[in-house]
């Protein structure tokens, strides 16, 4: 009798230790990921994008295969969400493939963490 | 007497072996939800794209290059993906290890770049798509 009393004392301790004792804790250094979706709609292949160094984005340079004459760039920042946080248009003329845009809503340095989408296109 | 002993330790056993095992464990579907600790976000590195270079070859665009600026106050290296598309092409469709490059170490502040060659040439007259993660590894 005492003997299974022990035993199931035991069994309890064991089934609640391996629950409750043993941590799950994650190192803090294994999920540091950013990304950054570029969606180019211009039909112009964008095969270049300077978003610069500064901490701020104030201005992107793109660079295209093809040129572009008389017509706009334009550029929409987004976060993870879709909402907007920074945006910028250019009126191209005379044709050029590098285009420079100086976004009229520029991205601050603690939007720049939050940058998942840059759309260009043209119009 | 040692009858109702029996059956009070069985139904005891029988409480925690149900509370323990019984319920579902199952989390709502969220990112991270690790254990006992939500760990509801996941962290940003501390690294800035400053820069994204497609390069062409023989009318293909066969690599990236993407430079990234350590914003902390210690080096780091980078692990850098890049999967790109053009129209119904895809830079990798086996997601192989190839669609990543690690950078050098680079030190605070500083610039540093990683080449990503796509398995895939893709047409260059048809890009319209990158996606690019950045992956603080020391």
């Amino acid at each position: 009798m005492l003997c299974f009393f022990a035993l199931s004392i035991l069994g309890i301790v064991l089934f609640t230790g391996q629950g409750t004792a043993n941590t799950l804790n994650s190192s803090t250094e294994l999920n540091k990921l950013g990304a950054l979706k570029i969606l180019d709609s211009t039909n112009k292949t964008m095969m270049g994008m300077n978003l610069g160094t500064n901490d701020a984005i104030t201005s992107i340079t793109l660079t295209f295969k093809t040129s572009i004459e008389d017509n706009t760039v334009n550029i929409s920042l987004t976060d993870s969400n879709d909402i907007e946080i920074g945006a910028g248009s250019e009126f191209v003329s005379p044709a050029n493939t590098i285009v420079t845009i100086t976004l009229s809503d520029s991205i601050t340095s603690n939007e720049r963490d939050i940058l998942k989408n840059v759309n260009i296109s043209i119009s | 007497m040692s009858f109702k002993i029996i059956l009070i330790v069985g139904v005891l056993i029988f409480v925690v072996a149900t509370i323990g095992f019984g319920n579902d464990l199952n989390g709502t579907v969220s990112f991270n939800k690790i254990g006992a600790e939500d760990n509801i976000s996941v962290p940003v590195p501390d690294a800035d794209i400053t820069n994204v270079e497609l390069t062409e070859s023989a009318s293909n665009i066969v690599s990236a290059t993407i430079t990234v600026k350590n914003t902390d106050s210690v080096s780091h290296s980078y692990n850098i993906c890049v999967i790109t598309k053009a129209g119904a092409l895809i830079s990798d469709t086996q997601g192989t290890s190839s669609d990543c490059a690690i950078t050098s170490s680079i030190s605070s502040s500083n610039t540093g770049f990683s080449v990503i060659n796509f398995e895939n040439p893709l047409s260059a007259s048809d890009v319209d798509y990158s996606s690019i993660s950045v992956q603080e590894i020391t």
